[in-house]
């Protein structure tokens, strides 16, 4: 625990923050994992 | 988002016993538990190092056969990779990221630990995947190599299954562990704290996790892909079905290349505090450091078919990732120079961080320039697959990576035990692992070039004195990584009392607050963020 009281501040609650760019990383990083899956072209399924 | 918390409702003392571990939602556990995965499977992947060099002491078939080797050879690789430098580099993240910019924890605490609780059931799949092939029925093992190209990575048996499997889970575990330092990174910085005054290592790790997050999808999907050839009968890989085993090289690859970045930048956000604290100057440049690193988060995500030359790709097409590749350098070398020029004149000490992290700028540039020569295609075409690139990425991976996270272990074991490490041993540590390594990968550079193909079990007598030369020299290497785990043992138990700030030049140039907390830090370290002048 920083024992520097003089310079602390009160904290900001950053929970819906952190949820909402989680969120956007999370939807690039399933973006792109599904792109793969649309090089279909000529495939015989 | 603008609501204040007026009360904390923390507790000092941590919980006792198994739950402290398995529910732990705190950074330093967390980061404690990745450091000690990455140190269990440091010493499995270098058991199979160590086989795989015993094999090669002498020609001829001697302890394993050709698919357990083939299959060693895979499982190291991705041992090394996945089980040991990303977990130890995490492991780092989680432990100094929140500690540098004035954070209470990491910014979504439960997934940290559900990042982490999934490595070591990847790490029981991806070792049941070598262990399988010795119960009957269950196919051929996976001989593929680290790369699992298609169609031979289609044809092989249960062992691959499990293998993907394991990739899967490795991949949501570094993808999670990436989001979250990276919303760390951005919504949790202590006022004042601006990503401009950040420590280097932070936007190392920044810059990393954005790399994980864009190209590790691409593996798991690609991966996704041969599991759905193996079984579900698609043709994605199949050129009898319309697809085409070229794809799969270049989605593994897409994630391959980027992947050497995700190694090394830790390492370089680990030299740009060693340097700066034992010359006892500010960092040299540490704006065009971060765009360098930017620069190069650009263009390794833009480069990867130069590990494919021989596949028959067009001229233009080799020609630009030939320059693309060689572009490479510009950054990579820019960052060497700011290291130098941080030295340059300043009041240097040789502490076991300090020599690593000399040891990375001397051997990394070699890697460098065996780097630059695979880059160009009619020389790459003579050196592909051969031993000459296992020396290339070795010196790459090793002083690049490796090295840089036992500069960081022994910069930072003072701040996580409170004790000072034995600083003899540290050096020891140092020579003898800085020699046995040069004796290891040194030779294959000749072997290479002299034609030894790599991936064989087997080879050709002209090449046995330098084989014999590596093998020594990796059972040195291996040997002294003994008393690695020895100086982390004696310097967890006791020893000298660390100060809150061990090195005297720690917070020149652009520190953290990691050294304004005592050694070891509280429980909860910051549970009121502190505020940046």
């Amino acid at each position: 625990m920083n024992e520097n009281t003089e310079t602390q501040i009160e904290k900001k609650d950053m929970r819906k923050a952190n949820i909402m760019i989680a969120l956007i990383l999370g939807l690039i990083a399933f973006s792109v994992a599904i792109m793969p899956f649309f090089y279909l072209r000529d495939q015989v399924m | 988002m603008s609501a204040v918390i007026h009360e904390d409702h923390h507790h000092d003392e941590p919980p006792r016993g198994f739950k402290r571990w398995l529910y732990s939602t705190n950074h330093k556990d967390i980061g404690t538990m990745y450091l000690i995965f990455a140190l269990v499977m440091l010493f499995v992947g270098g058991a199979m190092a160590m086989l795989i060099r015993a094999e090669l002491f002498l020609p001829g078939l001697q302890i394993v056969n050709p698919d357990l080797y083939n299959n060693l050879v895979t499982d190291h690789a991705l041992v090394m990779i996945f089980g040991m430098v990303m977990p130890a580099a995490a492991g780092m993240a989680n432990w100094m990221i929140p500690m540098m910019i004035g954070a209470p924890d990491m910014a979504l605490p439960r997934m940290n630990n559900m990042s982490f609780w999934l490595l070591p059931a990847a790490a029981i799949l991806l070792l049941a995947s070598l262990f399988v092939q010795f119960i009957p029925g269950t196919g051929v093992p996976v001989n593929t190599g680290w790369t699992i190209y298609p169609p031979l990575s289609v044809q092989v048996g249960l062992g691959m299954d499990l293998l993907i499997f394991s990739v899967h889970l490795l991949g949501i575990s570094s993808i999670m562990a990436s989001i979250n330092i990276v919303t760390t990174i951005l919504n949790m910085r202590a006022p004042g704290m601006t990503m401009m005054k950040m420590p280097l290592f932070c936007w190392a790790w920044f810059f990393t996790g954005l790399l994980l997050i864009i190209v590790m999808p691409v593996l798991a999907g690609g991966v996704t892909m041969l599991l759905f050839d193996r079984h579900f009968g698609t043709s994605f890989f199949d050129a009898a079905g319309g697809g085409d085993p070229v794809l799969f090289q270049h989605l593994f690859w897409f994630f391959g290349h980027p992947e050497v970045y995700v190694l090394l930048l830790p390492s370089i956000g680990v030299l740009g505090l060693v340097i700066p604290t034992f010359s006892r100057k500010p960092l040299f440049g540490y704006k065009p450091l971060v765009y360098f690193m930017g620069f190069l988060f650009a263009l390794g995500l833009v480069v990867w078919a130069h590990h494919q030359y021989t596949i028959g790709m067009s001229l233009g097409v080799t020609t630009y990732f030939m320059i693309g590749t060689i572009l490479i350098s510009i950054p990579i070398g820019l960052m060497i120079f700011n290291f130098i020029f941080t030295m340059w004149r300043g009041s240097i000490t040789f502490e076991t961080p300090m020599l690593f992290a000399i040891a990375i700028i001397l051997m990394f540039s070699f890697a460098g320039v065996t780097g630059v020569m695979l880059a160009v295609v009619p020389a790459d075409l003579q050196y592909h697959d051969t031993y000459f690139v296992v020396a290339h990425f070795h010196y790459a991976l090793i002083p690049g990576a490796v090295f840089g996270l036992y500069a960081g272990v022994f910069y930072w074991l003072p701040k996580w035990t409170g004790h000072m490490y034995d600083e003899k041993l540290g050096k020891i540590f140092f020579w003898w692992t800085t020699l046995s390594f040069n004796l290891t990968f040194f030779p294959q550079h000749f072997s290479g070039l002299a034609g030894m193909p790599r991936r064989i079990v087997d080879y050709n007598i002209q090449y046995v004195e330098f084989n014999q030369i590596s093998s020594i020299g990796a059972f040195a290497f291996g040997l002294s990584h003994l008393l690695f785990l020895y100086i982390i043992i004696k310097t967890v138990k006791g020893g000298e009392k660390a100060a809150d700030k061990p090195w005297e030049g720690a917070q020149i140039g652009t520190p953290g607050l990691e050294w304004t907390l005592p050694s070891p830090p509280p429980f909860h370290s910051f549970t009121t963020p502190p505020k940046i002048q």
